[in-house]
């Protein structure tokens, strides 16, 4: 799906360079035509007050297939920036979100690295995005990346260079 | 210790203070010196000296201000200020007061007395020395009292059951890592300072009780190397522990969370082993036994240095920094000796179920 709706792009580029009069927003539209948004409930997951668990909450995404994911983290971290006191960091987007034989890559903006020290935080940030991506089909486990690179360092307690899997006894019963 | 000490000083004292005549003695010369040889490192004032003196020591409240009287003593050229170490003592001064004179040291942190060290040196004609008074004065870590060992009594049955046992102790954090950051009055407060103000004197008490301790670090430094990642900072402490083939491995942490009003202490284990848990919930018990605190259980996690450990070990995350009367108790002194002495109890109930 995805390689025709890029192979549809570039053609669609060639005309409008070709065309010379063709807006570039015309051309966009052209590629959208073919990679549809579809409109997707998906589970995510908040921290619960007492940052002790997270809690499953159903939102609905509207993204192009391939953006689901992507989509869905982005939804993620708004929940918790509603809450009134967030696990994750002001300012936090997610780049990407890439799949490789069951192994989802996340890409976070740097501002991850501002993540309050402390055991709690880190626990709440990997069982929420591991627990939201593994709520997708084919994702096993999730691996966390800051500006595309594997995380050096965040808060000192986890091993944060491996993939994490679902994480059960941390959703609220 | 420090009863011994102050013994001695006063031991050191009543030599100096007879002296052979009542004629005053005199400084000759006034030196110093940073003796990096030392652990912890130490300035080293030394004051040659026409004849015996009587000297008098003195360390205020705050412990971060000392000072010598040598009684019935003169040095030409008062009052006079001095540089020295600036990570030990921001500024040195001598004056003369009537027949006295008086050496005062600002300390950078709180000393102790039996941290501060003065005694005399005979003359010694042979190698031309003359009567010397010495004052060592050692550098303290920040945010904590002392790195040397205090004695704890220990009852003979936890004695029993600690002896011969091999304990590593991971004071969580250090160095360019500070770990979570609370405030109090205004003035940030570390993880990485009061997880250490925790070990040493729990390091004391288990070595006192016969157990050998092993610690991954007993002043504020990264264990591995300045500004390293998580996991080789980490793997080094667990080496610690894997090297010394501890009997346990114990990491101190203290947690935040951006909700002030969250609090309480958590105990945290990876079931490699089946003593594992035991360990985490026998050292919780304890925390919550003997500490005002709320409970956040007993939880399986996968923290690094749980699982990279090869005996059993437990993190344990000891109240919240990011709460208001947390970070206050914390910081309150005895408050990590009373912690320190609950994982201790901790322990002696873990090994007494282990053994039997």
């Amino acid at each position: 799906m995805k390689k025709i709706g890029l192979w549809m792009l570039s053609a669609a580029l060639v005309f409008s360079i070709a065309g010379c009069s063709e807006k570039p927003d015309q051309a966009r539209s052209a590629a959208q035509s073919v990679s549809v948004p579809r409109e997707t409930a998906v589970t995510v997951y908040e921290p619960d007050d007492q940052a002790l668990h997270v809690i499953p909450r159903s939102v609905t995404v509207t993204a192009l297939p391939e953006n689901q994911m992507k989509e869905a983290v982005t939804q993620m971290i708004a929940l918790d920036q509603k809450q009134k006191y967030p696990v994750l960091p002001k300012g936090l987007t997610v780049h990407s979100v890439t799949v490789h034989d069951g192994t989802a890559d996340v890409d976070f903006s740097k501002e991850l690295k501002n993540i309050q020290g402390g055991s709690t935080s880190e626990d709440l940030l990997i069982a929420m995005t591991a627990n939201t991506l593994t709520g997708f089909p084919d994702v096993k486990k999730v691996r966390f990346l800051i500006d595309g690179q594997p995380i050096k360092r965040l808060t000192g307690h986890h091993d944060m260079t491996s993939a994490f899997p679902r994480d059960e006894k941390m959703i609220k019963k | 210790m420090k009863r011994f000490f102050l013994f001695l000083l006063f031991c050191a004292m009543a030599f100096l203070m007879i002296p052979s005549h009542a004629q005053a003695a005199a400084v000759t010369d006034f030196r110093w010196t940073t003796r990096n040889d030392g652990n912890p490192p130490f300035v080293r004032i030394v004051m040659d000296l026409t004849d015996k003196v009587q000297a008098e020591a003195a360390l205020d409240k705050s412990g971060k201000n000392f000072e010598v009287i040598l009684r019935n003593t003169a040095m030409p050229g008062q009052p006079k200020d001095y540089q020295m170490d600036p990570s030990i003592m921001s500024l040195v001064t001598t004056s003369q007061q009537g027949k006295d004179l008086y050496l005062d040291v600002a300390l950078t942190e709180s000393h102790t007395m039996k941290d501060i060290k003065v005694f005399s040196l005979p003359a010694n004609i042979k190698a031309h020395k003359p009567q010397r008074l010495v004052v060592d004065i050692p550098r303290i870590a920040p945010s904590y009292n002392s790195a040397s060992p205090q004695n704890y009594e220990i009852s003979p049955s936890d004695a029993r059951v600690l002896k011969g046992k091999i304990i590593c102790i991971d004071p969580g954090h250090g160095g360019t890592d500070t770990g979570a950051i609370g405030q109090l009055n205004g003035q940030p407060v570390y993880e990485k300072n009061i997880t250490l103000s925790i070990a040493l004197p729990l390091r004391d008490m288990l070595t006192e009780a016969g157990a050998t301790v092993f610690m991954t670090r007993t002043t504020d430094r990264d264990v591995y190397k300045p500004y390293d990642g998580d996991n080789e900072e980490l793997q080094a402490r667990s080496d610690v522990g894997n090297n010394n083939h501890a009997d346990a491995f114990l990491s101190i942490h203290i947690d935040a969370f951006s909700n002030p009003s969250v609090d309480g202490t958590t105990g945290y284990y990876y079931a490699k082993t089946d003593k594992d848990q035991l360990l985490a919930q026998s050292l919780h018990d304890a925390v919550l036994n003997e500490i005002d605190i709320p409970d956040r259980g007993v939880r399986a996690n996968d923290l690094y240095v749980n699982v990279h450990t090869n005996m059993p070990s437990t993190l344990q995350e000891l109240g919240y920094i990011s709460n208001p009367d947390r970070v206050a108790m914390l910081t309150t002194p005895g408050v990590p000796e009373k912690i320190a002495k609950s994982l201790f109890d901790g322990f002696v109930a873990y090994f007494s179920k282990v053994d039997n």
